[in-house]
C-alpha cells in the first residue's frame, strides 16, 4: 500500500471538537427557535395538566394534610408540577431520527463529517430539549402562577433548578441516544424508548413528589436514577435550592456517565452493521 | 512517496439480509424463526486511483458503486480486503479522511433543511476547523464560481433542486477536499443544471488537481467529467479502461425516441428519411424510436434531418441501456 506525499490535514484537539458541538448547538436553538410559536402551541396541553391538579389537590388538602404527605404545600405541588412538566416535555422523539438514518442510510451523510455521531446528535437533540424545555417554562410558570399563586422563590432556586435541569436533560440524552443505537440491530427501537421514557416519568415523580408514593415504591424510586432527572431539580427550583445540588449534580453527571458506556460499546459495533441502505 | 489517491486491494463485502414470506403467516414465522439471506455487494474489487485523476464507477442498479464509495469514505466497513485512501484507512481514520476528502450525493442532501445554504456554510466552516480568513477567501470564491449570491439567505428546502445541488457541492467544497466523491451527482438535474455541475467539477479537476471519483447512470457525466471508467456489475470490476475505450466500443448507438404531431387532418405522419447507420427499433402510431450507430452518422447530424423531415412534438435522446453494455463486455470478454 502506497501513501501520498502531501501533508494531511487531521482533526484539531478535543476542543475543537467540543466547539463543533456548540456549533451545532447553536444552529438547533436558532432553527428551533424558529419554530417557537408551534412548540408554544403544544404546550397548550401543560396549562390543562396544571389546573386539572391544582383542583385534585385543592379537593385532596380537605382531607388530607398535604404537606404532611408530600412535604410540600398545595402551592408548591402545582409549581413542582410545572417544573418537571416543562422538564420531561423538553424531552421530543427525536431519537427515531437515528431509526431513519439508519434505515433509509442516511446515516452516510452525518459519517462524511469530521464530527463523531453521537457527538452531532448531542448538539442537535440536546439543543432541541433546550429551547422545548425553556419555551415548556415560558408556559408553565406563567399558568402556575394563575392557578396556584406566587410561592417563594429565590433567585438561587432559580438557577440550582434550572443548571440541575439542564444537566439532567443532557445525562437523559445519554441514556436515550444509547437505546437509539439499538437501530443498528434493530429496525425500530421506538418502543423501547417509550419504555425508557415512561419509567422516567413515573419512578422520576413527574406528577407528585416521591415523598407520597406507598412507602415500598418510594424505596424503589429513591433507589433508581430516574429521580435526578425528575424530581431531583424540581425539588431544587421549588424548595431545596442550592442545598443538595452538588450531590444531585454529582449524580446527574455519573448517572451521564455511565451512560456513555453502552452508548460507545453499541455505536462502534453498530457502525459494523451498517448496511448500504438506499444506494 | 507515490501519488496513489486510492487504493483498493480485493473489496468484499458481505452482509445479511433478513427475509420474510408474504401475509400474516410468514409473518409469525419470520418472528418465531427469522431467516436471513447472505447478500454480496462487492466480490473483491481491486481499485487504485492516482492522485489528480478523474474515475467514473458505474454499472446497473445494486452493482456495487455506493458501496465502494461508502467503503471509500469510511461510511462502511468491508468484510474483507485492504483500502488505503490518502495513505489512511477509511474505517479506522474516518475523522481524517473526512478532513481531506468530500462526499457528495445526489440523491440525499448534506445541508441543513431549514438553514440557509450560507449558514450552513459557517457551521461547516467550524466542522472542518477551517481558519476564519481562508474559510473568507474560499466562500467568496466559490459562491462567485456557482453564482450562489441569490441563494445564500434562502431556507434550503425552499430552493430548487438544481439551486440544491449546486448549494450541495460548494458545502462539499469548501475545506479544499484532495478528493471529490459524487455519487450520482446530476439524478433529476435538467440540462442546465446538469452542464453547471459538469463544468464547477471539471474545472476543479483540471485547475485545481482535485481526484475526481464519480458514480452515474448518466453516460454524460461520464463522458464529460472522467478520462478513465470502471465498470462493475454485481459485485466484480469487468471493464477498467480510458472512458473514449469504452465509447469506441460500447457506447457507439444511442437511441432516439421521437414523439410526433399528427399534420392537423389526421393523416398519418410522413415515412422516416433513409439515413445510413439509423435503425427503426420501434414504431407506434405517433412514436418512432430509432438507433443510431454514431460511428456512421453523428447523432446531432441525425437529430436535425429528423426534426426537418417529420411533425416532431418532442425528441430524447439516450445511451443504451447500461445492461446491455454489460452483456456487451461479457461477450467480448469470452470472445478473447
Amino acid at each position: 500500500m502506497t501513501a501520498v506525499g502531501l501533508e494531511l490535514r487531521r482533526p484539531g484537539p478535543p476542543h475543537r471538537q467540543v466547539w463543533k458541538v456548540v456549533g451545532v448547538l447553536g444552529v438547533t436553538l436558532r432553527t428551533r427557535a424558529a419554530y417557537a410559536g408551534q412548540i408554544i402551541l403544544r404546550t397548550a396541553f401543560l396549562a390543562l395538566v396544571l389546573f386539572s391538579f391544582s383542583q385534585l389537590w385543592a379537593a385532596t388538602s380537605l382531607s388530607v394534610d398535604v404537606r404532611a404527605v408530600t412535604g410540600f404545600t398545595v402551592a408548591q405541588l402545582i409549581w413542582y408540577l410545572a417544573f418537571t412538566e416543562a422538564t420531561v416535555s423538553g424531552i421530543p422523539f427525536r431519537e427515531s431520527e437515528v431509526d431513519q438514518e439508519v434505515r433509509s442510510g442516511d446515516i452516510a451523510t452525518r459519517l462524511i463529517r469530521p464530527l463523531a455521531y453521537p457527538a452531532f446528535h448531542f448538539g442537535s437533540q440536546v439543543g432541541d430539549r433546550l429551547v422545548r424545555f425553556g419555551l415548556n417554562l415560558c408556559v408553565g410558570v406563567p399558568v402556575a402562577l394563575l392557578v396556584a399563586g406566587p410561592i417563594a422563590l429565590r433567585p438561587l432556586n432559580v438557577v440550582a433548578g434550572l443548571v440541575a435541569a439542564v444537566t439532567a436533560l443532557a445525562a437523559d440524552w445519554v441514556w436515550t441516544f444509547s437505546i437509539s443505537m439499538l437501530a443498528f440491530w434493530f429496525e425500530d427501537t421506538s418502543g423501547v424508548q417509550l419504555l425508557y421514557r415512561r419509567a422516567t416519568m413515573l419512578l422520576g415523580g413527574l406528577l407528585v413528589p416521591l415523598e407520597a408514593y406507598p412507602d415500598w415504591l418510594g424505596k424503589v424510586c429513591q433507589a433508581l436514577p430516574f429521580r435526578f432527572m425528575v424530581a431531583g431539580p424540581a425539588r431544587m427550583f421549588v424548595a431545596d435550592g442550592v442545598r443538595g445540588l452538588g450531590t444531585l449534580l454529582g449524580a446527574e453527571l455519573i448517572y451521564g456517565a455511565a451512560g456513555l458506556v453502552p452508548l460507545l460499546v453499541l455505536y462502534r459495533l453498530g457502525l459494523r452493521r451498517v448496511t448500504s441502505q438506499g444506494g | 512517496m507515490t501519488d496513489i489517491a486510492v487504493e483498493a486491494r480485493g473489496v468484499e463485502k458481505r452482509y445479511r439480509r433478513r427475509v420474510r414470506d408474504p401475509g400474516l403467516s410468514g409473518l409469525f414465522r419470520s418472528l418465531l424463526s427469522p431467516r436471513y439471506e447472505e447478500v454480496l455487494a462487492l466480490g473483491g474489487v481491486d481499485l487504485a486511483l492516482k492522485t489528480g485523476e478523474s474515475l467514473a464507477l458505474i454499472g446497473p442498479n445494486g452493482a456495487g458503486k455506493s458501496t465502494t464509495i461508502k467503503i471509500l469514505t469510511g461510511i462502511l466497513f468491508p468484510t474483507k480486503g485492504e483500502v488505503k485512501v490518502l495513505g489512511l484507512t477509511p474505517w479506522e481514520q474516518r475523522a481524517a479522511l473526512a478532513m481531506n476528502v468530500a462526499t457528495v450525493f445526489g440523491q440525499r442532501s448534506q445541508l441543513w433543511y431549514h438553514l440557509p445554504a450560507g449558514e450552513t456554510f459557517d457551521l461547516l466552516a467550524r466542522i472542518y476547523e477551517l481558519d476564519r480568513a481562508e474559510y473568507r477567501r474560499r466562500r467568496e470564491e466559490l459562491v462567485e464560481r456557482f453564482e450562489l449570491q441569490p441563494l445564500l439567505r434562502t431556507a434550503v428546502r425552499k430552493l430548487s433542486l438544481g439551486e440544491r445541488m449546486r448549494c450541495e457541492v460548494a458545502a462539499a467544497l469548501l475545506h479544499r477536499p484532495r478528493i471529490l466523491f459524487l455519487d450520482e451527482p446530476t439524478i433529476g438535474l435538467d440540462v442546465i443544471a446538469k452542464q453547471q455541475i459538469r463544468g464547477i467539477v471539471r474545472e476543479l479537476n483540471e485547475k485545481e488537481g482535485v481526484t475526481v471519483l464519480l458514480t452515474s447512470h448518466d453516460a454524460g457525466d461520464v463522458e464529460q467529467l472522467c478520462k478513465r471508467v470502471v465498470v462493475i456489475n454485481r459485485g466484480q470490476v469487468v471493464f477498467d479502461d480510458r472512458v473514449s475505450t469504452l465509447r469506441r466500443r460500447y457506447l457507439r448507438r444511442k437511441v432516439i425516441d421521437l414523439q410526433l404531431r399528427d399534420g392537423g387532418d389526421g393523416s398519418p405522419p410522413p415515412p422516416l428519411p433513409e439515413i445510413p447507420g439509423v435503425r427503426l427499433i420501434k414504431a407506434s402510431a405517433m412514436g418512432r424510436k430509432l438507433e443510431v450507430d454514431t460511428d456512421q452518422r453523428p447523432i446531432a447530424e441525425v437529430v436535425s434531418q429528423m426534426m426537418a423531415a417529420l411533425p416532431v412534438a418532442d425528441v430524447t435522446v439516450e445511451d443504451p441501456p447500461m445492461e446491455e453494455i454489460i452483456a456487451a463486455i461479457y461477450r467480448d470478454e469470452a470472445a478473447s
